[in-house]
């Protein structure tokens, strides 16, 4: 639960927002402020939630406020999971109807390809 | 009215909610449910308590208690606040938190009102069981005053029994982490909290053991009791190692007996306080 659970790198031009272990509301602002910093620099951006363990409802509002700033700057936004069975992150996607809301992809690598492919502002 | 077999109280922060997960998870260990059960019940009651941490005291500081009343084919779970009223707040979330509790838990509901804090009672099935009507949530659980208060720290109740072990040493875990302590440190907590938990209850005074947990950069601390009259020292002993002339007392800096006076001048117990430093 410390801020070094959050770290960007860059892929091809796109930013990859990295979130390990638990996050919750006592993360979410620095989940919320990382990636609006990626989007301020004008990078299409990925979450990558492939190695968190736990999410909850203050980090779908964080994403949704990545995927709201994104699209005012006409830029990629994409986010991928583990889509094991027992991934308590793909059942709070599911329970919360959050695949709906963004491109949600298997591996980073997808995401990053879902982003570029679209070009600006669709994934 | 009584207190849940298991209660938890910390300040109501949001750096305490990974504290409730974890004790959560030592339920979780103690009654070996499947990790989908966990994982469910962890989010949901994670969602309470975040509506506790953002909107439950919006002046002050508070406390948070979560209340739990594991049964052989479903855990109850409470959290319970003493903040504003339901009316005065809305979910942080838009909406989502609710959602998420309402389908993650087998059956949930929402008591309080006015300026008297709110509870949100949730229980979860252990295993699928055929479909029938449900029964109410036990209204006998986690009625009282919290256990107790801290600052920084967890105060944890409960009644002697196979799950307080796990959820001590999952709570030393948690607390010793946010204290910046080390593994090693870290693991010296978690042994004799183990220890101290395989034991307390012989030495008891009353039917349910209290155990402070005050966490603050470098240090741990525990207070465990009350204890009867020589129980600290009889606790002290258990620490030794069986075939071995080592002692856990040796992993702890510093080791203290408190005594308290109790209904009056009657009764007079023990509080067994250990200390964890980071060197």
């Amino acid at each position: 639960m410390h801020s070094e659970n959050i770290s960007v790198q860059h892929e091809n031009g796109v930013a990859v927002v990295l979130l390990e272990g638990e996050h919750d509301v006592y993360t979410a602002p620095a989940v919320t402020g990382k990636i609006e910093a990626c989007l301020s620099e004008g990078h299409p951006v990925v979450v990558d939630l492939t190695r968190a363990s736990f999410i909850d409802s203050s980090i779908l509002r964080a994403l949704i406020v990545g995927r709201n700033g994104s699209q005012d700057r006409s830029l990629g936004f994409a986010v991928c999971l583990d889509q094991n069975e027992d991934s308590a992150v793909k059942r709070v996607f599911e329970v919360a109807g959050a695949q709906e809301l963004f491109p949600v992809l298997s591996t980073q690598t997808e995401a990053i390809d879902a982003v570029l492919s679209a070009g600006n502002g669709s994934a | 009215m009584s207190e849940a077999p298991l209660q938890l109280c910390v300040p109501a922060r949001a750096e305490y909610l990974a504290v409730i997960r974890q004790a959560l998870t030592g339920v979780a260990d103690a009654l070996e449910f499947g990790v989908s059960v966990l994982n469910d019940m962890k989010v949901a009651v994670n969602e309470a308590c975040t509506n506790v941490v953002v909107h439950a005291y919006p002046d002050e500081t508070g406390t948070l208690e979560v209340g739990v009343r594991p049964q052989p084919e479903e855990v109850a779970v409470i959290v319970r606040d003493n903040g504003v009223g339901v009316q005065a707040r809305s979910d942080p979330s838009g909406g989502v938190g609710f959602l998420l509790i309402s389908s993650l838990s087998d059956r949930f509901e929402i008591r309080g009102g006015g300026d008297a804090g709110i509870e949100v009672r949730m229980v979860f099935k252990l295993d699928a069981t055929p479909d029938g009507e449900l029964s109410a949530i036990d209204p006998d659980i986690a009625t009282r005053a919290p256990a107790g208060v801290v600052s920084a720290g967890a105060v944890f109740s409960a009644v002697p029994g196979p799950v307080v072990g796990p959820v001590i040493s999952r709570l030393i875990g948690a607390l010793a982490t946010q204290a910046d302590l080390s593994l090693d440190r870290l693991s010296d907590a978690q042994l004799v909290g183990e220890a101290i938990s395989a034991h307390v209850h012989d030495y008891i005074s009353g039917d349910r053991i209290q155990i402070v947990l005050e966490d603050a950069e470098g240090r741990l601390d525990m207070r465990i009791g009350p204890l009867a009259e020589s129980g600290s020292e009889q606790l002290r002993r258990d620490l030794t190692l069986p075939g071995a002339d080592r002692s856990l007392e040796q992993l702890i800096d510093k080791v203290d007996t408190e005594y308290e006076q109790q209904n009056g001048a009657e009764t007079k117990v023990e509080y067994l306080r250990l200390n964890f430093v980071q060197s």
